[in-house]
């Protein structure tokens, strides 16, 4: 290369240079082999002007454990809030591309296709039919924060469920007592369902949004770093907990904990400024990094 | 995966709950509140303006500045009510002013922690007491309290034609302009206190421990210091206790003499515009009459407005 | 004298002088208090809470008047809660950070330090000089609601505010709508708080009497007819105080003590309630 002529734009971009947005490298994927319950495809995503996500791809096993991880700002926390369309509670946040549940572009539900419809005035567009909220109860979330509600052991659970269906008393008991059984919570509480949720403890809080999660039995349940608050006790039993519900549910989890993700995860997606840099089954990911990017990040060179 | 415990039909028509329908018609019942309360307060000053109009119409300009208060002949001036309105409440700020804010400073800085809650509560609940108890209590403690001890011996002891015996002249009920300052500086002492003290407690405890490190005194601390970081809030406090002390009836009702003319001294008796609506207006004896009163109440409405937007405006710089 | 012992004794006197400006304000306290307890107590019995007020020089009592009280305040904080919490509401939840949002919230905290006797003069022009004729307890109880409302949409503001977001992003995840979101969760997590505006409006306009003055006026009977003059406590203080007759005054301190003692319960219930909402 000419050394006179070269002007700054095109300088070679160094493994470990930070000017990756410019680039476009293709993320470096190995698709899973069973069925995929969740995908997103091509998923840009904006607050306002900002751009946050750059055409990331996501294909999440069923029942099987997804981790997402990365440095701080990476956008896994914004990848997995786009999944359940919680930003629609943020005017001014915006997602394109597509995200496909069990085949159809929940994206494009009624809502957003209308107001897409009457922004752009084009007739053509077709919506899915899908309703947000119809929606929000096939792909569960649980925060890093535990949330309880102010009520009951018993009606935290109930919540989600009453919202989609009228269930009689016994039939809602039932439900109850499941959920709460794949929580790992149901021996700690069983005789205290009356109870307020705030009275638990911090793990036991969490496990409580899991139980009240996974209560309306959806598709794919997200969880959004939900250790990061808890003790290292109350996180070994979150984690069992997990691995457990892996086999009626399929998760995916946002996690900084390098070893949580190589500890119970399935498939892990490295993700860095925005973009999934790589997709492998985890063990692989760990042990045979093929981004440079990658191999820093999980051999603690940088986070 | 086990049998949904839920059919979620991608059509499916979604539970009552949360209906598209129910979430408009909520939204929309929240929207109705918020501009019921926009609606009331422009329904205040519409109904001010047209009660006011013919009082304003008749005397034009010169009803701010006309001293005549007569209804047989028909003639109003506000000019007395407004003197008395805005010289009991400067005199209660000066007052007040300096009371609130060591109330305020011993609190923060000098009161051990102990006792500086129950300390707290107890001026909060001086803030509580309704105005018509400091009215009764003015009128059968402090008026003839001050009329014994203080009108009484200034009126023996100085002559009424030295220039000490002009500003305290008057009749020595203790019912004047100066008693219902000192009432009205009682009640919004509290209140000032109460802001002033939050103000203070925004000062970040590493500027206070610096200073203190520093070696300044508790004084140089407080004056130097926080009181500067403070700022314009301390204006803004001003300025409420000022807003307060415009619109306040019933305290001052009681003690002020409620005489329409121009206060010749500070133991005249006089009147404030709040004083004088809620004597008169039940049995004002004519349709020009009522409007003096109502013009009277424009007059102080936008005083007051005018007050509490300066506060609110210097105020708002210091919210963190 | 030297610099060191000059600062020394001015800040001596400073502290000297804030010690003094708080003992001041405490023997104020002290001293009203002292005589609502001495010229009231006296004259409290059962005849108060049984009795309508007198003519001069006959016995009787404050039953009408505390009777109107509770009525108007009652009536006038049921209006002022439900307007102030749906506001309140509004601008934590939906257009708080609009430019009509900041409006709303001016205006509110305008209503809120308007002198009250402007208020009763609004209503003199609707109520009574427009729509019904004549004085009436309703055209009390919208004063009242009138100077409660702001209070309470402020409070709900802040309160709503507090909660963490969270905890609305949780119950949205499940597929909850926003409204129902802020009625089953919210609200709820803000109980306490909500309830403490409600309590420190009720304080507020229980001791409230220039807007009484031309509203609902007064009435020496017992009476529950809303619609026409009715009585009320501080009405009925102002109109004894005033009066040259003894046992009228009497009456009037115990009226006073009454208040008082209501309004500061109502007070200090508020605050408790206030701490525990902040507790962790």
């Amino acid at each position: 290369m000419n050394d006179i002529a070269t002007p700054i734009a095109s300088a070679p971009v160094s493994p470990t240079s930070p000017n990756i947005a410019a680039s476009t490298e293709a993320p470096i994927m190995t698709r899973p082999t069973g069925e995929l319950v969740l995908e997103a495809r091509n998923l840009d995503f904006a607050y306002g002007k900002t751009q946050s996500l750059f055409g990331v791809d996501l294909p999440v096993e069923r029942n099987r454990i997804t981790a997402l991880i990365g440095p701080s700002g990476c956008g896994k926390s914004t990848l997995l809030r786009a999944l359940n369309r919680i930003y629609d509670m943020y005017p001014g946040q915006h997602a394109t591309g597509r995200v496909l549940l069990n085949g159809e572009d929940i994206l494009s539900d009624r809502g957003s296709v209308a107001r897409l419809k009457a922004r752009d005035g084009d007739v053509t567009l077709n919506d899915s039919g899908l309703d947000t909220s119809a929606l929000r109860a096939r792909i569960g979330m649980v925060f890093q924060k535990p949330t309880p509600f102010p009520m009951s052991i018993y009606d935290n659970v109930a919540f989600g469920v009453r919202l989609h269906q009228k269930k009689s008393k016994a039939e809602m008991d039932v439900i109850v007592e499941r959920s709460l059984k794949r929580a790992a919570l149901w021996d700690e509480v069983k005789d205290k369902l009356t109870a307020s949720g705030l009275g638990l403890s911090g793990g036991q809080q969490q496990r409580l949004c899991v139980a009240r999660g996974i209560a309306v039995e959806p598709e794919v349940l997200l969880l959004d770093e939900p250790a990061s608050a808890l003790d290292p006790v109350s996180t070994a039993k979150l984690e069992a907990t997990l691995m457990e519900l892996k086999k009626d549910f399929t998760i995916v989890i946002v996690t900084h904990n390098l070893q949580q993700a190589a500890r119970i995860s399935d498939h892990t997606g490295f993700m860095f400024l925005g973009k999934m840099i790589e997709f492998r089954p985890t063990a692989e990911l760990f042990e045979r990094p093929q981004s440079p990017r990658t191999r820093d990040y999980v051999t603690g060179r940088f986070g | 995966m086990s049998t949904a415990a839920i059919d979620i039909e991608p059509k499916a028509k979604p539970a009552r709950a949360q209906s598209a329908a129910s979430e408009t018609i909520f939204r929309a019942l929240c929207f109705s509140a918020a501009t019921l309360l926009m609606a009331a307060l422009a329904g205040v000053v519409v109904s001010l303006i047209i009660g006011g109009w013919p009082a304003f119409h008749k005397f034009g300009l010169g009803f701010i500045t006309s001293t005549a208060w007569n209804p047989v002949t028909e003639d109003y001036g506000a000019a007395g009510p407004i003197v008395g309105t805005i010289v009991t409440s400067i005199l209660a700020l000066i007052i007040a002013l300096p009371l609130a804010l060591g109330v305020s400073v011993f609190l923060v800085e000098f009161c051990p922690k102990r006792i500086a809650r129950p300390i707290a509560i107890a001026v909060e609940l001086l803030a509580g007491i309704p105005s018509i108890v400091y009215g009764m209590w003015g009128l059968f403690v402090l008026a003839p309290w001050f009329a014994t001890h203080i009108q009484l011996p200034i009126m023996m002891d100085f002559d009424s034609n030295s220039l000490i015996g002009r500003i305290f002249s008057g009749v020595p009920n203790g019912a004047n302009i100066f008693t219902a300052s000192l009432i009205l500086a009682i009640m919004i002492l509290p209140y000032m206190a109460a802001v002033f003290r939050e103000l203070l407690l925004t000062v970040p405890s590493q500027v206070r421990e610096a200073a203190y490190g520093l070696g300044s005194t508790s004084f140089e601390v407080v004056a130097k210091v926080m009181l500067p970081y403070v700022g314009k809030g301390t204006v803004g406090v001003i300025m409420l206790g000022l807003g307060r002390a415009l619109g306040e009836t019933m305290a001052v009702t009681f003690i002020i003499g409620n005489s329409h003319g121009f206060p010749h001294s500070l133991f005249d008796s006089g009147s404030t515009i709040a004083s004088t609506i809620a004597n008169e207006f039940a049995e004002a004896t004519s349709d020009m009459h009522t409007s003096a009163l109502i013009a009277l109440g424009l007059v102080l409405f936008v005083l007051t407005f005018a007050v509490l937007a300066v506060a609110r405006a210097l105020l708002a710089g210091n919210k963190n | 004298m030297d610099r060191a012992l000059r600062r020394k004794l001015t800040n001596g006197i400073f502290v000297g002088a804030c010690g003094l400006a708080t003992i001041i304000a405490l023997a104020a306290l002290v001293l009203i208090l002292w005589s609502l307890v001495k010229e009231g107590v006296g004259g409290i019995d059962a005849n108060i809470f049984t009795m309508t007020q007198p003519a001069p020089g006959s016995p009787g009592g404050l039953k009408n008047a505390i009777t109107g009280s509770i009525l108007m305040c009652g009536c006038g904080m049921a209006i002022a809660i439900v307007v102030g919490i749906l506001a309140g509401t509004w601008l934590a939840e939906y257009g708080g950070q609009t430019p009509y949002g900041h409006a709303v919230r001016f205006l509110n905290d305008v209503l809120l330090s308007a002198p009250s006797i402007l208020i009763g003069l609004f209503v003199y022009e609707i109520m009574v000089a427009h729509l019904f004729g004549h004085f009436s307890g309703y055209a009390g109880a919208l004063a009242l609601a009138l100077l409660a409302v702001p209070i309470v949409t402020r409070t709900t503001e802040d309160m709503l505010a507090l909660q963490p977001n969270t905890l609305r992003e949780a119950g949205m995840a499940l597929g909850a709508g926003r409204g129902f979101v802020i009625r089953s969760i919210i609200w709820k997590a803000a109980s306490a708080g909500l309830l403490t505006g409600g309590l420190l409006g009720f304080a507020r306009i229980s001791g409230e009497t220039a807007p009484l003055l031309f509203t609902s006026l007064g009435n020496q009977f017992f009476s529950l007819n809303m619609a026409q003059p009715m009585a009320s406590l501080p009405t009925t203080i102002f109109q004894f105080a005033l009066s040259a007759y003894d046992d009228w005054r009497r009456l009037a301190w115990v009226g006073a003590l009454l208040i008082a003692v209501a309004v500061l319960a109502v007070n200090t219930i508020g605050r408790l309630l206030a701490r525990e909402t902040h507790r962790p």
